[in-house]
C-alpha cells in the first residue's frame, strides 16, 4: 500500500497529532478545519513542537524542515480530491460527522480512503449514508493521545469494510513503527471496552471517598503492578467526567451489563463539580 | 489424593518452599538447593523434618486445600492466596499463619501481603521481593483489578472482536499497560477464572461473571 498524500479533517488535540505524525512519517498531510483560527494556531504548534525536537537534537533541521513542507493548512472546500486516505478527527457528534462523510463521499475520488478517528460511533453508523463502493473503503483508525508517541492505532473494520484494505493499512502502519490492532465494528473497540475495569474494580475496592484509600490502590498498582499510573490519578489527569462519559457510552452500548456499571463514587465527583486536576478538585486536591 | 507440586526448596532450616511450575517466582529461586520431597498426603510423614511451609504455588483452590491437608501437622503455613478466601480457609486450617499474592508479580515490583509470618517475611527477604502490607480482601487489589481486565478481553475474544496478539498489542501500546491481559494470564487461567467465581459468590453481583473460555478452567 502507498499513501502518498493524507487529509486530517480537525485540527484539534486528536487532528494535530496524527496530521504531525504522518508528516513526520514522510507523508504528505493537509490539515484542515473550518475554524481558521484554531487551524492556524495548529500549525503553530506543530511547528513549534518540531523546533524544540530539533533543538534537542530528536530531529535534524533538515528532517524539521521537511516534515513543515509535508504539512499544509487548507480549508474543506479545498481538499484535495485524489488524497490516498482522509481522517476525520472533528467533535464526537454522530450527525456532524455523518453529514461530513456524505459530502467527503461526493467530492473525494473512488479510490480514496475514508477513515474516522471517533472513539465511541459504530462505523456501520457512521458509514450508512455512503455509497456501496465507499463502504469497502470506509474504516476506523483510532490513535491515542498524543498520537506521535502513542504507538497504536485501532483499525477498526465494519462488516462492509474490505478486508483486504484493513490488512494492507496494519502492514502500513506497522511499516511505519505504529503498532497497529485490529478489531471489528464493536462498542468501546478493544482499549476503551478493555480497560474499563481498571477504574471500575479500582473504584469498588476503595468503595469510598477516603483519599487514603485512593492512594494506596494507586500504589499498589504502581508498585505490584507496574502500571505508569494509579486508576485514581489518571482519573484525575483525564478527567473524571470524560471518563465517566465513556463510561456510560459503553454501558449503555452494552445493554447496560453490571460488568461495565459506573459506580456512585465517580457519579457524585462529577455531580459535586470535581473533575480532576483541570479545576484542582478530583479523587486527590490540587491546591 | 496426590498433589502435583513441580518444586520445593529449603532456602532456611526448617523452613520448606514449594512451588508450581506457573509461578512468576521460580526465576528466583534458582541457585537455591532443591528438595525432593512427597506430597501425597498419606505419605506426609516425609515433610516431618519441616515446620515452616511457604506455599507459592498457583493452583486450583482444590489443590491447595489438599495441600493444607497433607501440612496439617505443620507449626505454620504462608500461602499465596490469590484466588480464594483465607479467612474461610484458615478457619478449616488454623496453622494458616499469613497469605499474599504473587500471581501477577514482575520483576523488581512489590507483592502485596497479609499478616506475613516471621519465616515468610525471611523466605521474602532472602529472595530479594519487596512487600507491601495489606488489610486482607479476597483477591487483594492488583489481582482483583486484573482478573476484571482479563476476564474483558476473553469476552472480547471470544465474541471475535479482536484476536489474543492484537488484545495485548492494543493494551500495551494504547495505554501503557506493562502486559497485556493474555500475556499476564498465560498458565494461571485457573487462578484467573477461580477469584471470579470467588468474587460472584461473596458480592452476589454480575459483574463478575466470567467468560466462556475462562469457565472452561473451573
Amino acid at each position: 500500500m502507498v499513501l502518498n498524500k493524507v487529509a486530517v479533517i480537525g485540527a484539534g488535540t486528536m487532528g494535530r497529532g496524527i496530521a504531525q505524525w504522518f508528516a513526520q512519517a514522510g507523508v504528505y498531510v493537509e490539515l484542515i478545519d473550518v475554524n481558521q483560527e484554531a487551524l492556524t494556531d495548529s500549525i503553530k504548534k506543530i511547528k513549534n513542537s518540531w523546533d524544540k525536537l530539533t533543538a534537542k537534537g530528536k530531529f535534524s533541521q533538515s528532517q524539521s524542515d521537511q516534515f513543515l513542507k509535508n504539512l499544509q493548512a487548507k480549508k474543506l472546500s479545498d481538499i484535495s480530491a485524489d488524497c490516498d486516505l482522509v481522517i476525520e478527527a472533528i467533535i464526537e457528534n454522530l450527525e456532524i460527522k455523518k453529514s461530513l462523510f456524505k459530502s467527503l463521499d461526493q467530492s473525494l475520488s473512488d479510490k480514496t480512503v475514508i477513515a474516522s478517528n471517533t472513539s465511541s460511533f459504530p462505523m456501520k453508523k457512521l458509514s450508512s449514508d455512503l455509497s456501496a463502493h465507499r463502504k469497502k473503503n470506509f474504516l476506523g483508525l483510532h490513535f491515542f493521545n498524543p498520537a506521535t508517541i502513542m504507538k497504536l492505532v485501532e483499525i477498526i473494520s465494519s462488516d462492509k469494510t474490505s478486508p483486504e484494505l484493513a490488512k494492507n493499512l496494519f502492514n502500513w502502519f506497522e511499516e511505519k513503527g505504529k503498532k497497529p490492532a485490529q478489531c471489528i465494528d464493536s462498542p468501546g473497540f478493544i482499549v476503551n471496552r478493555v480497560a474499563r475495569n481498571f477504574y471500575g474494580e479500582s473504584l469498588r475496592i476503595a468503595q469510598s471517598d477516603d483519599k487514603d484509600r485512593f492512594q494506596q490502590v494507586d500504589n499498589i498498582l504502581k508498585e505490584c503492578g507496574g502500571f505508569r499510573m494509579g486508576p485514581f490519578e489518571l482519573m484525575d489527569l483525564i478527567g473524571i467526567d470524560i471518563n465517566l462519559d465513556v463510561t456510560n457510552s459503553v454501558h449503555d452500548a452494552y445493554d447496560k451489563h453490571p460488568r461495565f456499571a459506573p459506580h456512585e463514587l465517580q457519579i457524585n465527583k462529577v455531580k459535586s463539580g470535581h473533575y480532576g486536576r483541570k479545576n484542582g478538585k478530583g479523587f486527590y486536591s490540587y491546591e | 489424593m496426590a498433589v502435583k507440586m513441580e518444586k520445593a526448596f529449603t532456602l532456611m532450616n526448617k523452613t520448606l518452599v514449594i512451588t508450581s511450575e506457573n509461578s512468576p517466582l521460580n526465576f528466583l529461586l534458582d541457585g537455591f538447593e532443591y528438595c525432593d520431597v512427597s506430597f501425597d498426603s498419606e505419605k506426609s510423614l516425609l515433610m516431618d523434618e519441616y515446620d515452616h511451609f511457604i506455599d507459592l504455588t498457583l493452583t486450583s483452590k482444590e489443590q491447595k486445600y489438599v495441600l493444607f491437608s497433607t501440612l496439617k501437622h505443620a507449626k505454620s503455613i504462608s500461602t499465596d492466596a490469590t484466588n480464594f478466601d483465607f479467612i474461610k480457609a484458615k478457619e478449616s486450617f488454623p496453622n494458616l499463619s499469613s497469605c499474599f499474592s504473587t500471581a501477577f508479580y514482575q520483576e523488581g515490583k512489590k507483592v502485596e501481603v497479609y499478616s506475613l509470618s516471621h519465616e515468610a517475611s525471611k523466605v521474602f527477604s532472602e529472595l530479594k521481593i519487596d512487600a507491601i502490607e495489606v488489610d486482607y480482601q479476597l483477591g487483594f487489589t492488583l489481582a482483583r483489578v486484573l482478573v476484571q481486565i482479563i476476564n474483558e478481553a476473553y469476552f472480547a475474544q471470544d465474541e471475535m472482536v479482536a484476536t489474543k496478539t492484537d488484545i495485548d498489542t492494543a493494551m500495551k501500546f494504547g495505554v501503557n499497560y506493562p502486559k497485556g491481559p493474555f500475556e499476564w494470564s498465560e498458565g494461571k487461567e485457573v487462578v484467573v477464572a477461580e477469584l471470579l467465581s470467588e468474587l460472584q459468590n461473596k458480592y452476589n453481583d454480575k459483574r463478575y461473571e466470567i467468560s466462556e473460555s475462562l469457565r472452561k478452567y473451573l
